[in-house]
């Protein structure tokens, strides 16, 4: 027994040396820091003057309502209000002098998607855009046709430019499509036109090859015709008898038994005989002479119908060749040649959807530049402001806690607003929760900082509350929000895209709507990050130079 | 060291090249009450805002127990407490809620803030109204919760900036006995300011006259008294209300300082005082004037401080 309890002891006493060890270690880290009256009392410090901002906060009830409920009443009705993809009640005005079937038809295709009104004048329809009566004026020409040159005029106000945009886009997607169909067929009987003469040449190719073969084969046969004729020897010389009557005489007169005379008659039918041949032998070479010129122009005519055929045959094939090697035979390529599809690049459904991260930047710099501004101007203001600089307060622990002031009731209304979200994004926003939530964070210490700096800069509430106003619409107005920083001149551009507001903008667009990650945005982060510095430094150095204005 | 707790030596001030002070020295001493009177304008409350610390002079030093006040601030903020001529409490907040606060500032534990919060209001007679949200308090409460507010760290310096400015005489009265039992029972050196010498003539210890940025005079107030009281001051009225002749003609018979009026009374300071006594009625019955009224006094604090200043000038 006695030597479990030794063994216990002892391990008591490894466990003591262990764990005071232990102690003593962190006790020399830490020990000191904990011990250190400022930290510790820094802390409670700032704990004291967010209660006290609270407690002012509320019992200033007016401001309450405005920094804490405004902000969520606003979240409340963007989301109501924009929680669809479609424009509606959407008024389109047409004026024609006279409606031709084909602009009735255009009529009713815009039908669909406007409300269409048929204007009695083409003042009345475009003095309506004027006074916005309706978002588009369209004009078509009287009896319009396809066949027709004149053109339909379409008036909207560009001065809407925030609308003028999705109505012209939904104008121009329905006249296109319309527009489309006509193409297509135009293109159809065009094409059809092309099939039928690639296929008539395409079979009437060995009938002109054929011709060409049978045109030479003939100049070769009367060539063959020609020279056979022109070896004929048709120059028959008078036949000489005159020897032959002489023997015959000769042998009458030695012979009186041969029949001579007759021998003579022969001869002299021979003799006849010969003449006629040699007539006829004449006639016929003067024959073969006209054939044999005759023959020379067939010959001639051949080689050139021989060649003409070449040269038809050789177009024939290029055609043919041409128009086989056509990549387009469908009409609808001619029609629409490139196919375009526009896939958006996130999955959302709703304008909420895609505006979200603008609204949550937007309230998150209205409520923390309003805030900051608001509570700063108003402990600015009060008598009490003086006795926190001559208390043995660091002045640093005193700006902190008016920021963590400012910081809690902005992340409350962020978690309020977040919780509303998440409803409306499906559960999407879970998957990015993490680094929105830090990144929102971040923003909106940036723009508190900033409020609170604009509240110390000037002297009474009215000034500081105009100030702050005038700072949110000028970061609004240069922003993606109205007009697009493309529509800026460059070297603006170059400086707007570094406006806090635009910054936030596109970091949490970024985050929420195509799921980056924080280590892909370093470049906004780090500029938020300097931006944080800058404010806070600023912010700081106001808050010293309310010191002097109060003494 | 006692009579130099508080030093200021060659103090100078300026503001955009207005000097406010110009090379200023004064010794205030341990546990009394130091009144400093000046003019408006003369400097009294950027004298203060140095002695806390919460402007830096432009040159010369404030020695806090011969230790350089801006050597450790936070000790010297600490060790003083400041109630200004505007209330600075909170006025949304409660009397105990604005002492709960500031004695955090203060760095005021929790146990003993409750306890020293407890004794100001009893003290300072607010327990009645501590849950009173502070403009709900009428102009004497709020006095009496800003320099609560000044003593809740139990501060071993008050420093009180014309603390009765704008109270009707029976808060005046009030006040300043609330003062003198805040040094007499806390302890506490009391630096208080104002342009009324008549008003800290029986609250002071010692007073210092602040003119065109430095101490023109210091001394207790029957000091003060005492060396100016070889004049005296005749005050006289005359029916008629007709005294232009009249001066003239004492003026050849008499050494006659100032001349000033109060309401229908003529009051001359002079050191002919008795002489004056005499002649005065005599002359007025060969001049056929009614003498209605005629008193022969030491110079008030405030007289005295009047003709300093016009020396100063």
């Amino acid at each position: 027994m006695s030597f479990f309890r030794n063994i216990w002891d002892f391990i008591k006493r490894i466990l003591i040396i262990i764990f005071g060890s232990i102690w003593r270690f962190l006790d020399r880290l830490f020990g000191n820091v904990l011990r250190e009256t400022h930290l510790i009392q820094g802390i409670k410090k700032c704990g004291t003057i967010i209660k006290k901002d609270y407690k002012l906060l509320i019992r200033a009830k007016s401001s309450a309502i405005i920094a804490i409920l405004g902000p969520l009443l606003l979240v409340f009705l963007v989301g109501m209000g924009f929680n669809t993809s479609s424009l509606s009640g959407l008024e389109l005005a047409v004026y024609s002098s006279g409606y031709s079937e084909f602009s009735n038809s255009l009529v009713d295709i815009m039908d669909d998607k406007f409300s269409v009104i048929k204007a009695e004048t083409s003042e009345d329809c475009i003095n309506g855009v004027k006074i916005g009566k309706y978002h588009v004026c369209a004009v078509f020409p009287p009896s319009y046709s396809v066949s027709s040159s004149d053109k339909i005029t379409f008036y909207v106000d560009y001065s809407r430019i925030n609308l003028v945009y999705s109505v012209l886009d939904i104008l121009f997607t329905e006249i296109g499509k319309k527009s489309e169909e006509l193409s297509l067929k135009f293109s159809q009987s065009l094409v059809d036109r092309i099939n039928l003469v690639e296929t008539e040449l395409g079979g009437k190719e060995s009938a002109i090859s054929s011709l060409t073969s049978n045109s030479d084969q003939i100049s070769n046969k009367v060539l063959t015709i020609s020279e056979s004729l022109n070896a004929l020897n048709l120059n028959f010389t008078e036949t000489n008898t005159t020897d032959l009557e002489e023997a015959i005489t000769d042998a009458e007169v030695d012979n009186g038994n041969i029949s001579l005379s007759s021998i003579r008659s022969e001869v002299n039918d021979l003799e006849d005989f010969m003449e006629g041949l040699i007539s006829k032998a004449n006639a016929a070479r003067t024959a073969r002479d006209t054939i044999l010129t005759d023959i020379n122009s067939v010959q001639s005519l051949a080689g050139q119908n021989s060649e003409n055929s070449k040269v038809v045959s050789t177009s024939v094939n290029n055609i043919l060749s041409s128009m086989r090697s056509l990549e387009i035979k469908s009409a609808e390529t001619v029609a629409n040649p490139i196919k375009t599809v526009i896939e958006p690049v996130t999955t959302e459904k709703s304008n909420l959807n895609y505006l979200f991260p603008v609204m949550m930047v937007l309230i998150i710099m209205f409520i923390s530049v309003m805030l900051a501004t608001s509570t700063t101007v108003r402990e600015k203001t009060s008598n009490a402001y003086f006795r926190n600089f001559i208390t043995p307060t660091n002045e640093f622990t005193q700006l902190f806690g008016s920021f963590l002031t400012n910081l809690t009731l902005v992340l409350m209304e962020l978690i309020i607003i977040m919780g509303i979200a998440l409803i409306f994004f499906d559960g999407g926003l879970l998957k990015v929760l993490a680094s929105t939530g830090l990144v929102l964070f971040l923003i909106a210490v940036m723009f508190i900082l900033l409020g609170m700096f604009v509240g110390y800069l000037f002297k009474s509430a009215e000034t500081s509350n105009l100030a702050s106003i005038s700072l949110v619409s000028v970061l609004l107005f240069f922003s993606n929000t109205i007009l697009p920083l493309e529509s800026l001149p460059v070297s603006i551009r170059d400086i707007v895209m570094l406006n806090p507001f635009v910054i936030a903008e596109s970091l949490l667009k970024r985050i929420m709507l195509f799921g980056s990650s924080l280590n892909n945005e370093l470049y906004y982060i780090m500029v938020i990050g300097i931006y944080i510095l800058i404010f806070g430094i600023l912010a700081f150095a106001a808050r010293e130079a309310t010191k002097r204005k109060i003494g | 060291m006692e009579d130099r707790y508080i030093q200021i030596q060659n103090l100078t001030k300026i503001f955009k090249k207005n000097i406010v002070l110009a090379g200023m020295n004064l010794d205030i001493p341990k546990g009394k009450i130091f009144g400093i009177i000046g003019e408006n304008g003369s400097g009294k409350t950027t004298l203060l805002n140095l002695l806390i610390g919460y402007y830096k002079p432009d040159s010369g030093i404030i020695l806090f127990e011969s230790k350089d006040i801006f050597r450790d601030l936070s000790s010297v903020e600490q060790k003083f407490g400041f109630a200004t001529q505007a209330n600075a409490f909170y006025d949304k907040l409660s009397v105990i809620e604005n002492l709960y606060y500031f004695g955090r500032l203060y760095n005021v534990s929790k146990v003993d803030l409750k306890k020293r919060a407890q004794e100001l209001l009893d003290f300072l007679e607010l327990t009645p109204f501590k849950n009173k949200l502070g403009f709900q308090l009428s102009t004497g409460m709020q006095r009496r919760l800003d320099i609560a507010c000044s003593l809740i760290h139990k501060p071993d310096v008050l420093i009180l900036d014309e603390p009765t400015e704008d109270l009707d005489p029976v808060l005046r009265k009030q006040t300043l006995n609330l003062i003198r039992k805040i040094s007499k029972e806390e302890g506490t050196t009391v630096v208080i300011t104002s342009h009324l010498l008549e008003e800290l003539q029986d609250l002071c210890d010692i007073v210092g006259i602040l003119h065109k940025g430095r101490i023109v005079k210091i001394g207790s107030p029957k000091e003060l008294e005492e060396e100016y009281s070889k004049e005296k001051v005749v005050s006289f009225e005359f029916a008629s209300k007709d005294y232009a002749n009249f001066l003239k003609k004492i003026k050849k018979g008499a050494k006659i300082g100032n001349i000033d009026y109060i309401g229908n009374k003529v009051i001359l300071t002079t050191k002919d005082g008795e002489k004056l006594l005499r002649i005065i009625p005599e002359m007025a019955r060969k001049s056929k004037e009614k003498l209605e009224y005629l008193s022969l006094d030491h110079p008030s604090l405030d007289l005295i401080f009047e003709k300093i200043v016009k020396e100063g000038r």
